[in-house]
């Protein structure tokens, strides 16, 4: 619970870091762009907010967080063509700041997995290390997000392999979500024994209705019914207390639905 | 013919909402503008234009994310029920339907856009478009955004990632 804690704190952490630009980087109109900005992202979204953005756009065309942060009310309200409009600038600007946001928000928020990996491997190309970076809300490493675009696209060794390159860095502290991704992989893959160790282990990180579910998948393939039933349950009652992956804005990958619950468990009990 | 038509209309209309976008902005992004020949009788329970204007549309999001009984499982599981692929090659893409869901929980102002994977406008070819619309359109477990014992208006919108005509995934 308390590592589940200092993670939540670092993800706070993580996402006003990412919110709030150091103005005394900047000079003359840029610097003034940026105080700007600054004030127009306290009303994200509103008339008056987009409008200051263009004053600050105005002041400082080279300014590549006005873009970005006036981009971010569209891509919340599925207006893609808009908001491609504005990431696009604010990449081609500032690459390294922004292919991470344009590659993860494209997976994340309507699972255009192929051109979001693009953004990504480009990312860690320029980059030149694995460290990437992580994602605005701090939930996880672009790694982790990296690997699963290759798993969706097909190439699960891949994914495989780019997850366990990240658990295993010592520089790295586990995410609220990791293993379970991890055991998803390698369920995918047909590693059954491999998967359920991940599972375990993201059971004892953070316990999951997901993961329970998955792991009752895997009883089932291997015609532990009454086992499988068990964890069903274990599902259903962190589904209930909330034990489960959420986010406001989209649903994550790998995420199961109460339903999906539901309808293993009356498929079990006609077994 | 007067499906197409109308189907055009909402194209037509969104298109004019993308141009201006960048340029005039409504009171909050994200808002739809109600249009009589298109919205029809469609009840809001808000007052719109909001007097004095409203900076923050109502949104899923801060709905505390999708809310429909049986979430996007419910969903997906409906539209995949009811969706009969057209079997066309290169209709591929992100086609996105954005609606808003009165305080009753009924779903109306729907307004289409498309792009290609690349993320460019692209127009898919009615035979899908014209579907997707009435199937969203037949979605009725919305679920009501209540707030201090009032209930209000919210913003929704469904993507759906469509490769050679098969829907492969609903977002968001």
């Amino acid at each position: 619970m308390t590592k589940i804690f200092w993670i939540l704190i670092i993800c706070l952490f993580v996402s006003n870091l990412n919110a709030q630009e150091n103005c005394n980087l900047y000079e003359g109109d840029c610097k003034k762009a940026c105080e700007i900005s600054i004030e127009a992202s306290k009303f994200q979204g509103s008339r008056s907010s987009q409008l200051l953005f263009d004053s600050c756009i105005a002041l400082c065309p080279t300014f590549a967080s006005a873009y970005y942060e006036k981009s971010v009310p569209f891509l919340k309200h599925g207006l893609i063509t808009q908001w491609k409009e504005l990431i696009d600038k604010a990449v081609e600007l500032k690459p390294k700041s922004f292919l991470l946001n344009r590659g993860c928000n494209q997976i994340q928020f309507f699972r255009n997995y192929a051109n979001g990996l693009k953004d990504l491997n480009r990312l860690y190309q320029l980059t030149g290390h694995f460290n990437i970076g992580y994602t605005n809300s701090g939930e996880y490493h672009v790694q982790m997000i990296r690997a699963i675009a290759y798993r969706k696209v097909g190439n699960i060794l891949k994914s495989i392999e780019i997850m366990q390159a990240l658990l295993n860095s010592d520089w790295y502290s586990i995410g609220l979500y990791d293993f379970h991704h991890l055991g998803v992989s390698y369920l995918e893959a047909g590693q059954l024994n491999e998967a359920k160790q991940a599972f375990t282990k993201q059971l004892n990180e953070n316990e999951l209705a997901e993961t329970y579910y998955y792991i009752a998948l895997i009883l089932e393939k291997e015609d532990q019914f009454e086992q499988a039933q068990e964890m069903l349950s274990k599902a259903e009652v962190n589904y209930k207390n909330g034990s489960t992956m959420n986010n406001n804005y989209y649903h994550f990958l790998d995420k199961v639905f109460y339903s999906e619950i539901q309808t293993a468990t009356k498929r079990l009990i006609q077994r | 013919m007067a499906k197409y038509m109308f189907l055009i209309f909402l194209f037509v209309s969104c298109s004019t909402e993308n141009k201006l976008g960048l340029k005039k902005y409504p009171d909050a992004i994200g808002n739809i503008e109600y249009v009589k020949s298109i919205d029809g009788n469609f009840e809001r329970c808000g007052t719109y234009p909001s007097d004095p204007p409203t900076s923050f549309s109502n949104s899923y999001y801060g709905n505390g994310g999708l809310k429909y009984n049986g979430e996007m499982y419910a969903i997906k599981k409906y539209v995949l029920q009811n969706y009969k692929s057209p079997r066309i090659l290169n209709q591929t893409g992100l086609l996105t339907i954005r609606f808003l869901i009165n305080c009753k929980g009924q779903s109306g102002m729907f307004r289409l856009h498309s792009n290609d994977l690349e993320l460019n406008e692209f127009k898919f070819e009615d035979q899908i478009t014209t579907q997707l619309l009435e199937i969203v359109q037949n979605l009725n477990a919305w679920e009501i955004l209540n707030y201090q014992d009032k209930s209000y208006d919210y913003y929704q919108y469904l993507t759906f990632k469509i490769v050679d005509s098969e829907i492969k995934e609903i977002a968001p």
